[in-house]
């Protein structure tokens, strides 16, 4: 029996400094953005004062993106609002690209790790913008200043935290597909069912339920809602 | 501060981080406790140590998480 791997597989290398491996991972992130992109042309050309048909969806979908960040991050922060939007979206169908066959980008900690990165460097540039530099650093010597190594420490565990915990969601799920997908076909074709998918037609589904849909909503969700809480609660 | 909505949400949010925030810290010092220990040979003072820093940075994460929606002028007042 060969062992199931269940890392990226790398579609193609780049030709310098001994080949820069291209994986899955990054060719799925290129077909999101692609999506996104032409989802956005669509939705905004020819754009009339009274929306109708796929201006009024993409009016909606950033209406309610637009209202979730005020609510979350209040009025004075709208500013931030396209980048959760962005946020949201992109992670969205990231997470559910595992319901067309296809490997989810989220499900590689690059991916997350990165997102994860980028919340961590807006957290500390906006808290010292806002509050200035003298004052965002004398925060991490209260209440005291031997907490400073801790407060430091605490700090750094937050993208940890942000992009392992969607790492292991989604990859978690990811797993648990294949391994099924793998069992259940061989338990078609061992009822001699080689052309009929009887038991990975259908059983998945219910797996795919919970672990595209509801994990990776609920996932997006929770990213987005903690940046937004981390970077107005620095800001505040 | 005035009252915002969505609240339930955005404490369903931090409530399920405030579990992995106590974790990490806890794992990461016993990951490089062992590591920094087989570096230099002084099994297991820097994974006890490391542990216990690790405790005490997941608690002060949660305790940040947990004030979050305190007001702040009670927080003063109680001061």
């Amino acid at each position: 029996m060969q062992p199931i791997a269940f890392g990226p597989k790398v579609i193609f290398e780049l030709p310098f400094l001994d080949g820069i491996p291209v994986t899955e991972t990054v060719v799925n992130t290129w077909f999101i953005m692609a999506v996104l992109v032409v989802l956005s042309i669509i939705g905004t050309r020819s754009l009339k004062l009274v929306p109708k048909g796929k201006q009024n969806l993409a009016e909606a979908v950033v209406e309610v993106l637009n209202n979730l960040t005020k609510q979350t991050m209040g009025d004075d922060k709208m500013s931030f609002a396209p980048y959760m939007g962005t946020l949201f979206l992109m992670l969205l169908f990231m997470n559910l690209l595992g319901l067309i066959g296809l490997r989810p980008p989220t499900a590689d900690l690059n991916t997350t790790l990165a997102l994860a990165i980028m919340t961590f460097v807006m957290i500390h540039y906006f808290g010292a913008r806002t509050k200035g530099l003298g004052t965002y650093l004398k925060g991490f010597t209260e209440p005291f200043v031997f907490l400073l190594p801790l407060n430091i420490m605490g700090e750094l565990a937050t993208p940890i935290s942000l992009s392992f915990r969607l790492f292991g969601n989604m990859v978690g799920g990811l797993i648990v597909l294949s391994l099924a997908y793998g069992g259940l076909t061989s338990l078609s074709s061992m009822l001699g069912l080689d052309l009929l998918p009887l038991f990975q037609g259908g059983i998945p589904v219910v797996l795919h339920l919970y672990f595209d849909v509801f994990a990776g909503v609920l996932q997006t969700f929770i990213f987005v809602m903690l940046t937004m809480v981390f970077v107005s609660l620095a800001m505040d | 501060m005035k009252k915002r909505k969505g609240h339930v949400l955005q404490n369903l949010a931090l409530v399920s981080y405030i579990g992995i925030s106590m974790m990490v810290p806890i794992l990461a010092g016993v990951v490089a406790g062992r590591w920094l220990d087989q570096r230099f040979g002084t099994n297991p003072i820097f994974l006890f140590i490391l542990i216990i820093s690790g405790v005490l940075i997941g608690g002060r994460n949660a305790y940040y998480l947990a004030m979050k929606d305190v007001d702040p002028t009670t927080k003063r007042e109680r001061k």
